[in-house]
Parts: structure tokens; C-alpha cells; sequence
């Protein structure tokens, strides 16, 4: 059975790439989010 | 609450349940009933799935959440679009190759009638009590703010889903599922926008996340591995992934969701869109609660935010020394609001120092406030011993009634409402899909026609909603109810999980060691909830392996079946297909 191509993206890989690069960017986003206002206090 | 806000909420849910029936109108046969003819677009396949897993403990809980713990919840999602990829390659090209009405089908074709009617059990099990839930959450909080009757609103929003989606099957549930999301969405980013505009004359949006973060409401990420911390990357990407496995791989009503889906490719980016969406929306959710928090830095507050318990506690012995507590915390309060302005101007006046300084005075005295309001706690639970001193899901809807413009209170409660219905609805399809296909047609009537294989499922999906309404009038005590939620499915996901994969991973394994040992993963799990403290997300980490571990251990010793694997069953055409579909 051939693989149908996806509605929008071009290729599958690309949809599972974009997802995964997502993530670790929201990943990235949310460390640097932490870091840069929670206070580390006495 | 006022007219107008009465007819924004009037409106949606009479919009909903009347397009609900029209859209599904046309159900002759179980194709249509249970997969909505295989019609929907991705987007609609997307919206659905979205809709079906924010409930209205997402929207109620969840900011209260970020309001009394922080940010760190958002952790709890980030193993779902791993799942989602592992999902589209997968399992969504087998089920519609194998053209099942439910996930538990295809056990049957690898094992046995016994692991498929035992998942199909646990599923039943956990999701018609999570079903009750998902009324029942809604209910009680929109009673207690708005002095509702608790009955009454149970009674109400499980009787709309049950009119729609009894009527209209899943076609019916898809196409409301995606306006429930437009409505949820627009009720989401309106709140939001509204209580950055609440915030006092001098505060910015960057103040505001200053101060947020200054009282530790902006821990999103925790690297550390700690088993008993409830939220860290680990279990979130770790547990979460294991759970957003088996919740979109193996409970049908989320397969019930993308099977509905045109073709694989509309099933398929239909997941992958929830897997890019997901975890900003959970952020955003979070992020109000953050916000609600930093406004009531500015704000009077009450020391308990719900208003049953607090008038309770006023009318009893203990009623001096809750007075007693509120006006401490009052003062202090005020005190925590100067400090916090002193905060901001060293900020502004970029002196580190001073900031620093005035950052931990803030932090002192935001401590000594807390201390307070666990006393405050402690009465309301000696008064009333049933109550578990909780007011996490009372405080997003406290802010919304007492703070929001008239038009925007009934757009949230439109968007609570409409998030309760889309859970229920799913829950309801799914849970009358596996009662007629894995029990019903399976043990009963095979030979039934499709007009009666239909009205049997419509009478499934009342007597399950009328269950879940039964339930919902009987819940109560549950603490915070998104972790009550996610905390039952997680008893029961890991064991499916092991089942499934044992099914598309593990060729040797047949069908008696897997019943085994999943009733081994199960007691398994039910031991670690009754005995440990470790955090629930680890048990659907601990009932799948345990399952796959004895499975195979049992495989090993002997126990060897010669099953097809699930590859070997998607190419064969001999294969029996006792309860698949006709087509």
C-alpha cells in the first residue's frame, strides 16, 4: 500500500520534523522563560 | 450573573445541540453512527481530538493550578507529540487497514477473544467513571460560584450531550467537537487579553511577569529526577509519553475521534496538529492562571475561595478564628502589595541589588501569607472533615465572576460548558461503540441489522450518559479535579498500553500470557497506587512494563503461541475477522 502524501507540508518527514522541532523549541523557550524570571532566593 | 451573559451561554448551547442533531441526522448504519461515515477533514479530525481531551477540568482546574503551584503542570505534556508521531506511523495506518469500529478489535485478530473483551473492560470501566467525572467537575464548581444547583447543572449538561450525540453518533460529535473549539479558544484568548487589562495603572505586561516569577509562578521546567516529584521534564516526557500513548493509541474515544478521519492522511494530520498545538495551549491556559495570580497581588483576596466552605465555617464556632485569619492575611496582603511595588521600581531603577533584596522580602512574606492561609485551610477542613481544604478549582471562576466585563463571564462559562459537552459527547460515543461492537455484536447478535445495530448503539449511549450523570451526582471530595481525572486514567492506561504494544512488538507473545500478565500489570499498578507515593504519571510507565515483562517472561518459558503479528494480520487477507466491519 503506498503512502499518501500529506494535504499540506509536502512529505511526512517534514510534519514529523516540524512537530519535533516544536516541541524542543517550546521546550527551549520554557527553560529560558524559567531561567530568566523565577528567582533562585536565599 | 446578567442577561446578557445568560444569553451568550443560552445561545452557544442551544447552537450546539442543534447543530449536534441536524449534522448527524442522517445515521442508517453503524459506519455512520460510530466512524461518522469516514467524512471528516483534518482540521474538523484535529479539532475533535482537541475538544474530546480538554474537558472543563482543563479551563477550571488548570489556572487555579498555576495560580497555587506555578507553571511546572505544562511539564505533564510534553511526551504527547512524541506519541502523536509514533501514533501516525503506526497505529492509524493499521486501524484503517484493518477497518475497525474500535481499537479493541484488532486484539482479537492478534490474541483472543479474552485480551480483547479484558481491554475492552478496563477501558469500559475507567472511562465510564471518567465520564461522571467530566459532568460532575463542571457542575460543582459552576454551583458553588454561581449558587446553581448542583442536581440541577449535573441534570442539564448531561442531558444536552445525551440528546445530540445519542441522536447523531460521532458524526454529530466531530462537527460540534469543532465548534466547541472555536468557542473554547475564543473564550480562552478573550480572558486572557482581559486579565492583562485588569492589571493596576503602573503594572506592564513585563511587571506582571516580573512579579510572577519573582513568587515562583513561572517554573515551567524542572530538570531534576526526582520519582515523587508529581511535574518534571522527566515524567512529563517520560510518562506523559507512555500516557498520551495509550490515551490517543487505545482509548476509543480518541480512536473513534481519527478514525472518523476521510483517509490516513486526513487521520494522521489531524494528530500531528494537536501535537504542534497542544502544549502552547496548555502554557497559554497556564499562563492566565499566572496572570489571575499576579492581579491578586493587587487585589483583595479572599484567604478560601469557596464561598460554601467559607459561609460554612462562618456559621460555626470556629467563625472568630477564620475572621481572625482573613484580617491577618488581609494585612499581610497589603504589605505583600507594597513590597511587590518596591520590587518593580528597583527594577525599574535598574539596581540589582535593591531588587534582590526587596525579591526576598516578598518571598518572606509571601511564605508567613501562606502559612496563614493553611490555617485557614485547616479550619475549613475541622468544620467540615469531608472537605479536603482544596479551593484550587473555585479560583479561576472567582476571578471571571467578580472581575470580567459583562458579555465575557458568558463566554467562559459558554467555553466551560461547551468543553464539558465535547469530553462527554467523545466519552458517550465511545463507550456505546465498545459496548455494541466488543460485547453486544461480538457475544450477541452478530447477524443484527444495521438499523438495529444503530438503535442499539443509541440506547448504549443514553444508558452510559445516564450513568455518567448517576456518577456525577454521587462524586464528591476529589481534590484537585484535573489530577483526579488524569490520576484515573493513568491506573488503568498503562496495562492497555502493554497490551497494545505487546500486540504490534512482541510476535512471540499469543494471547493467554498476555491476559496474564496484564492481570498481573494491573494489580501491579493498583499495589504501587495503594502502598507508594511516587507520582501517578510513573504508573502507566509501571503497568506497561510490568505487562510486556511477564508477558514475555511467561512467552519464554514456554508459553509460546504461534499468533500472527500484526503485520503478519494487516497483509493477510485469510485472516478471520469475527467482529470487523462489513465492508
Amino acid at each position: 500500500m503506498s503512502e499518501e502524501p500529506p494535504p499540506i507540508g509536502g512529505s511526512w518527514r517534514v510534519l514529523y520534523a516540524i512537530v519535533l522541532l516544536n516541541l524542543a523549541l517550546l521546550i527551549l523557550l520554557f527553560y529560558a522563560f524559567t531561567k530568566a524570571f523565577t528567582r533562585a532566593l536565599p | 450573573m446578567r442577561s446578557f451573559d445568560w444569553l451568550v451561554l443560552v445561545a452557544s448551547l442551544v447552537f450546539i445541540v442543534a447543530y449536534g442533531v441536524w449534522k448527524g441526522r442522517k445515521n442508517r448504519d453503524l459506519d455512520g453512527y460510530i466512524l461518522g461515515d469516514q467524512t471528516m477533514r483534518w482540521y474538523t479530525v484535529a479539532f475533535s481530538i482537541m475538544a474530546t481531551q480538554a474537558s472543563a477540568i482543563t479551563f477550571l482546574s488548570t489556572p487555579g493550578q498555576a495560580y497555587v503551584d506555578g507553571m511546572r503542570f505544562i511539564q505533564f505534556y510534553f511526551g504527547l507529540p512524541l506519541a502523536m508521531i509514533v501514533l501516525s506511523v503506526t497505529v492509524v495506518p493499521l486501524y484503517r487497514r484493518l477497518k475497525v469500529y474500535t481499537a479493541y478489535e484488532f486484539l482479537e485478530r492478534r490474541f483472543d477473544v479474552r485480551v480483547r473483551s479484558l481491554a475492552a473492560l478496563l477501558f469500559l470501566v475507567q472511562r465510564g467513571l471518567a465520564c461522571g467525572l467530566t459532568i460532575y467537575a463542571p457542575a460543582v464548581v459552576l454551583s458553588v460560584i454561581l449558587s446553581w444547583n448542583l442536581y440541577i447543572t449535573n441534570l442539564v449538561i448531561g442531558v444536552l450531550v445525551i440528546i445530540y450525540t445519542a441522536s447523531g453518533g460521532a458524526k454529530a460529535v466531530a462537527h460540534t467537537n469543532f465548534w466547541q473549539m472555536v468557542i473554547i479558544f475564543g473564550g480562552m484568548f478573550t480572558t486572557l487579553f482581559v486579565a492583562l487589562s485588569l492589571l493596576p495603572d503602573g503594572v506592564s505586561f513585563t511587571d506582571a511577569v516580573h512579579v510572577a516569577g519573582a513568587m515562583g509562578r513561572l517554573n515551567a521546567i524542572d530538570f531534576s529526577f526526582d520519582l515523587n516529584n508529581r511535574y518534571t521534564f522527566w515524567s512529563g516526557l517520560i510518562g506523559g509519553f507512555f500516557l498520551a500513548l495509550s490515551y490517543f493509541g487505545t482509548d476509543q474515544s480518541q480512536v473513534g475521534r481519527y478514525l472518523s478521519g476521510q483517509s490516513v492522511a486526513q487521520s494522521r494530520l489531524g494528530l500531528l496538529f494537536n501535537g504542534i498545538v497542544k502544549v502552547p495551549m496548555q502554557f497559554v491556559i497556564l499562563f492566565i492562571g499566572a496572570m489571575v495570580f499576579v492581579f491578586h497581588q493587587f487585589h483583595e483576596t479572599p484567604i478560601y475561595f469557596n464561598p460554601v466552605e467559607t459561609k460554612r465555617v462562618e456559621a460555626s464556632p470556629l467563625a472568630g478564628d477564620f475572621r481572625g485569619l482573613q484580617e491577618e492575611y488581609d494585612v499581610l496582603s497589603r504589605e505583600k502589595s507594597s513590597r511587590i511595588q518596591a520590587l518593580l521600581e528597583a527594577r525599574r531603577a535598574g539596581d540589582p541589588a535593591a531588587e534582590e533584596a526587596t525579591a526576598v522580602s516578598v518571598a518572606a512574606i509571601q511564605a508567613e501569607a501562606l502559612e496563614v492561609r493553611k490555617e485557614a485551610k485547616e479550619i475549613v477542613r475541622q468544620v467540615n472533615p469531608r472537605s479536603d481544604g482544596n479551593d484550587v478549582n473555585y479560583i479561576f471562576l472567582s476571578f471571571v465572576l467578580a472581575y470580567l466585563p459583562v458579555g465575557v463571564v458568558g463566554l467562559v462559562l459558554a467555553m466551560i460548558f461547551a468543553a464539558s459537552m465535547s469530553s462527554t459527547a467523545s466519552e458517550l460515543n465511545a463507550l456505546a461503540s465498545t459496548t455494541v461492537v466488543d460485547f453486544y455484536k461480538r457475544f450477541g447478535k452478530q447477524e443484527s441489522s444495521d438499523g438495529r445495530l444503530v438503535l442499539v448503539s443509541k440506547i448504549a449511549t443514553v444508558v452510559w450518559g445516564c450513568l455518567a450523570i448517576l456518577f456525577a451526582l454521587l462524586a464528591n471530595k476529589l481534590g484537585s479535579l484535573v489530577e483526579a481525572v488524569n490520576l484515573l486514567g493513568s491506573l488503568f492506561y498503562g496495562t492497555i498500553l502493554g497490551i497494545f504494544l505487546l500486540a504490534f512488538y512482541f510476535k512471540r507473545v499469543g494471547g493467554t500470557a498476555t491476559f496474564i500478565a496484564a492481570l498481573v500489570g494491573e494489580a501491579a499498578v493498583l499495589a504501587f497506587f495503594a502502598t507508594s507515593k511516587i507520582s501517578f504519571l510513573w504508573y502507566n510507565v509501571i503497568g506497561c512494563l510490568v505487562t510486556i515483562a511477564v508477558a514475555v517472561v511467561i512467552a519464554e518459558a514456554g508459553g509460546r503461541s504461534a499468533r500472527p503479528t500484526s503485520e503478519s494480520i494487516t497483509s493477510s487477507t485469510s485472516t478471520p475477522r469475527p467482529a470487523s466491519r462489513s465492508s
